[in-house]
């Protein structure tokens, strides 16, 4: 019983926690997410997954900290003053926590039903265009790829476990040899980094976000793995010969006024072509502003936990 | 949108000839494939509600014809297999080399096309000092 009522308090504070941090970081993240684009893209997806993480991990940690508290004297003794236990070996559902705890509970069960289905109409839909188009295996210069057999220009990687990369016969009848290196080069680095889990993934961390903000984080993300996977497309074929096909997409794909749309248009492209000739550089700022940031919530965390506590249960006896 | 194997059999068959009636459609497939009646007629009222399919009558008999083409329904499938995503939250599981949204401003991809042209120059002016 004990351990139920340990676990639940726990977790409940994690939540608390874990909301707080979502809270300071709103008003700075878009300051935040305006800087990231300056870093070499592999740096911009770690930025971008510590950022969606830390409400997770400050969670995790104020948590491990209130219970060596509780159960250790191992904690700097000035900080006891915060971070002490109220009722660690009881708890009520029908109280503000068990009421958060629930809220959670249930916000938690719905995104992860969501983002399961979404994986699964994703793949019906997918698997019922493959065999429209009669999607069979071919290889180009070393690379593998399922080809489709629609005169569109299209090129794609899905596939959560094993992604696989999908070129159409309208893609290779338009585009020589040299651009579809470049094409099947900037897929393969999708492949090989398992982008639509990345991305799934990630998605799944922003889901708490506020909408507009969840959006910029997702568009920020899926520019850096298009980024990340133009530049290792460029160490293999050059930088601007990927810059060239890119454009040559852009100009094929005007002449087809199908209803196709991904995430991104012309600004992505154009962001895309621009990293590719001015590819960033290493530097230190951004991601020390972003341990600072962290820092600073994670000390807000520890020290504003029992006021908070106070506070909300002050509210709730008037 | 899922569609199965049989409804991509009578899709084919009514974009080389259509109108059709089920049994024109059955003597059609059967030659090739078997199955039965009232399975072709099943898939027929399934992709008409698909809205894949538009029929008119004639005499006792309901005549199809495909309402798009076979690029537009692909299109609309690898369509529906990213804004599934899209519409719900503007998320893409699909990484593709580009967007195929076609709104690529002509001047634009110019321009691009120019500072490509530009930095090729510059590289080989470098190289050549």
């Amino acid at each position: 019983m004990f351990t139920t009522a340990i676990f639940l308090n726990v977790l409940s504070l994690a939540v608390v926690s874990a909301w707080f941090t979502l809270l300071l970081q709103w008003p700075v993240s878009r300051a935040v997410l305006r800087r990231i684009p300056t870093v070499p893209a592999a740096l911009q997806k770690t930025l971008l997954t510590a950022w969606v993480m830390l409400p997770i991990i400050i969670g995790l940690f104020c948590s491990i900290a209130f219970i060596l508290n509780a159960f250790t004297d191992v904690m700097w003794a000035p900080l006891e003053m915060f971070i002490h236990w109220h009722h660690l070996f009881e708890f009520e559902w029908l109280t503000w926590h068990g009421g958060l705890l629930g809220v959670w509970s249930v916000a938690t069960v719905w995104i992860l039903a969501r983002h399961v289905w979404l994986v699964w109409a994703h793949r019906a839909s997918l698997q019922s265009a493959l065999m429209m188009a009669d999607g069979s295996v071919k290889h180009h210069n070393g690379y593998e790829f399922v080809c489709l057999q629609t005169a569109m220009p299209l090129a794609f990687t899905a596939g959560m476990l094993r992604p696989q990369v999908y070129l159409s016969q309208g893609l290779l009848e338009r585009f020589d040899d040299a651009q579809l290196q470049c094409i099947l080069a900037h897929e393969a680095a999708h492949q090989r980094q398992r982008d639509p889990l990345q991305k799934w993934l990630f998605s799944l961390a922003s889901a708490y976000y506020p909408a507009s903000l969840r959006r910029t984080l997702r568009n920020a993300f899926d520019l850096a793995s298009e980024l990340q996977a133009d530049s290792r497309a460029g160490r293999e074929t050059g930088a601007l010969n990927v810059a060239s096909a890119l454009v040559a997409f852009g100009k094929s794909e005007r002449q087809w006024q199908m209803p196709l749309a991904v995430s991104f248009g012309q600004d992505f492209v154009s962001q895309r072509v621009r990293f590719l000739i001015e590819p960033a550089t290493f530097n230190m700022t951004i991601p020390a502003t972003i341990g600072l940031v962290a820092l600073a919530v994670l000390t807000a965390n520890l020290l504003s936990m029992d006021s908070l506590h106070h506070y909300i249960e002050l509210i709730l006896e008037r | 949108m899922v569609l199965g194997d049989l409804e991509k059999q009578v899709l084919n068959y009514l974009w080389q000839r259509s109108p059709a009636d089920v049994k024109t459609v059955f003597a059609a497939l059967t030659r090739n494939k078997g199955g039965n009646l009232n399975t072709i007629q099943t898939t027929l009222e399934r992709l008409y509600k698909k809205k894949l399919l538009d029929r008119h009558k004639q005499g006792h008999a309901y005549f199809y014809t495909p309402r798009v083409e076979r690029e537009s329904l692909i299109a609309t499938l690898i369509d529906n297999a990213t804004r599934d995503f899209t519409a719900l939250d503007e998320n893409v599981f699909i990484n593709a080399f580009q967007s195929y949204s076609g709104q690529f401003e002509e001047q634009e991809l110019d321009a691009l096309e120019s500072m490509i042209q530009a930095q090729r120059e510059r590289l080989r002016q470098n190289k050549e000092r």
